[in-house]
């Protein structure tokens, strides 16, 4: 009887014929694809159960599909045939969806201006400190609605946030790649951006350059009807955007302990990390909401010029993190000794800072030079020490110029 | 839930490879047939990752994988293997000595996987009885039974070059 040491060393190279392995990303692609048909014939199954007795026939060969991928069956069997079956329908379309209108994002309607005195005490705030002793040029209250409230909702938060290291040191990621969805309806139309028609993770996508502050997104619909957006920001090129893009195993409709968007680490780009993932089933953006905006200094109804600050305040959950609230990641930062986050803002990561300026209100606070080439960013401790200056403001306050849109009303 | 997935890859991966390339005789078949089944259970990690030995959940997936591959391309087993295997081997100078993987690819199929899953993917023996669906008991016989063999095949000039 051969002695079993003398069997294990069939694990030697040396003592059998070469094997190789797949590399990993390989085998995680692969795996996605599977994921995704899976729960596309789950979903199916889900589906057909409502449609009725005719369904009856769809339902038990999706049965049968779905138990073919179990460990204790043959495997091998061709799971490309199963897809045969219907996907899903997508989430139910907009009702009551107004027009496009050049001026909106996705998922909000224009915003109804509303009078300074109707803003509530705790958002209506102003700086009292400004770089060159800047006056506020423009304060107006907003209320903000979601145009398709019949809809599934929006997630709040993204459900998947990658940052870079801070490599250049000024305290903020240098890049981030956000992922938000599942979107009940694809992206909009909107403002500023060129569009160029691709495709992604086997249908066709939209890729979208906004010129000017170097953002890049990848928005496709998967074939269950759920949309989602990819967005890089910070330099990040296309290729890679894309390969996240593609890595992501995506699940509109998680188990609680199961996340929205898995990234396996090997798919992470180099130098980024996972910095936030929405576990379980995302919480809903609001449908309503009010912001009060400022803007201060920079040449109103002109060309653009000088410092100009943009300041905006938004009421949150009163148990929410400053992270959660406001959906951002950053570096921390201080604001009067309280926790506040160096971010990012649709000018970039490491532009503009956000703290609490009550339990239940997050400010935004980012600085620009028009006098500089480029895009000139000011320092994070002039937005601090302009933070740090935030006081509340009473609606009558003079330093506070009317909203012409009001007609003297606001 | 993915760290823990690619470190499990990088951990078993080639172990695997070369249980099942020794199990059927084909390494590229193995090959696939492991990718295969990794990325099932990547495509159900939580679920896979929950067992007690998830080796042997893709042990078993990639065999099953196999052994439809060779079905489908309607190619007995023995005879693919006999024709892939080229001739036995002992090379001084590269190190390579084939003659006891050669010895386990001629035992009956059952046997040669099973020193496949024992002594290359180190798998228990009420593992291996899981993964093949054959008692435990059934599994111990047949191993020692396949020891035996082998030691009769390899012959003491074998013992004697190990020494």
């Amino acid at each position: 009887m051969i002695d079993e040491q003398e069997l294990y060393g069939l694990r030697d190279p040396r003592r059998g014929p070469d094997v190789s392995v797949r590399p990993v990303e390989e085998v995680l692609a692969r795996g996605a694809r599977l994921r995704r048909r899976r729960r596309t014939r789950r979903t199916a199954g889900a589906t057909s159960l409502v449609v009725g007795l005719i369904a009856a026939g769809l339902i038990a060969a999706n049965l049968k599909a779905g138990t073919a991928d179990d460990p204790d069956v043959r495997a091998g069997q061709d799971r490309t045939r199963t897809d045969a079956v219907a996907p899903p329908p997508p989430p139910p379309a907009c009702a009551s969806e107004p027009p496009s209108d050049p001026g909106t994002m996705r998922g909000v309607s224009a915003p109804t201006p509303l009078p300074k005195a109707e803003v509530p005490d705790e958002l209506r705030v102003l700086p009292e400190w400004t770089p060159d002793n800047q006056p506020v040029t423009v304060a107006q209250g907003n209320t903000w609605t979601d145009p398709c409230p019949d809809t599934a909702p929006i997630p709040r938060d993204p459900s998947l946030l990658l940052v870079s290291a801070d490599a250049n040191g000024d305290g903020a990621a240098d890049a981030q790649i956000r992922l938000d969805g599942p979107m009940p309806r694809p992206l909009g139309d909107g403002i500023g951006l060129s569009r160029t028609d691709t495709e992604l993770r086997g249908g066709p996508a939209l890729l979208v350059h906004s010129d000017g502050i170097g953002s890049l997104m990848l928005a496709w619909t998967d074939p269950d009807g759920w949309s989602w957006e990819l967005t890089a920001m910070g330099g990040v090129d296309e290729r890679t955007l894309r390969a996240v893009a593609e890595a992501l195993v995506l699940t509109s409709q998680p188990a609680d302990d199961e996340p929205v968007a898995g990234l396996d680490p090997t798919m992470v780009p180099a130098g980024f990390r996972i910095a936030q993932q929405t576990i379980g089933t995302p919480a809903p953006a609001p449908t309503s909401w009010v912001k009060w905006s400022l803007e201060i200094g920079g040449n109103p109804g002109g060309n653009e010029t000088g410092i100009k600050c943009y300041m905006e305040v938004q009421p949150v959950a009163a148990d929410s993190r400053l992270e959660d609230g406001v959906g951002v990641s950053g570096t921390p930062a201080e604001v009067n000794g309280e926790f506040a986050l160096w971010g990012s803002s649709i000018a970039g990561p490491g532009t503009a800072l956000y703290w609490h300026v009550s339990p239940t209100a997050v400010a935004t606070l980012g600085c620009v030079d028009w006098d500089q080439p480029g895009l000139a960013l000011l320092d994070r401790e002039t937005i601090v020490r302009m933070a740090e200056s935030v006081v509340p403001v009473a609606a009558d306050d003079p330093r506070l110029p009317d909203d012409p849109r009001l007609n003297g009303q606001g | 839930m993915g760290t823990d997935f690619t470190t499990f890859y990088q951990q078993e991966a080639a172990r695997l490879v070369r249980s099942v390339a020794l199990a059927t005789g084909e390494p590229g078949l193995a090959e696939d047939a492991v990718a295969e089944a990794f990325a099932r259970a990547w495509s159900r990690w939580r679920e896979v990752s929950a067992t007690d030995r998830p080796a042997a959940w893709v042990l078993r997936v990639a065999l099953n994988h196999a052994r439809d591959r060779f079905r489908k391309r309607g190619t007995e087993r023995r005879k693919a293997s006999a024709v892939a295997r080229p001739e036995a081997s002992y090379d001084e100078a590269s190190f390579v000595d084939r003659r006891l993987w050669d010895a386990v690819r001629d035992l009956p199929a059952q046997e040669c996987t099973l020193i496949a899953l024992r002594y290359v993917a180190d798998l228990s023996q009420p593992e291996i009885a899981a993964v093949l669906g054959i008692p435990p008991g059934t599994v111990a016989s047949r191993l020692s039974r396949a020891r035996q063999r082998l030691g009769a095949s390899l012959g003491s000039a074998y013992q004697e070059d190990l020494t």
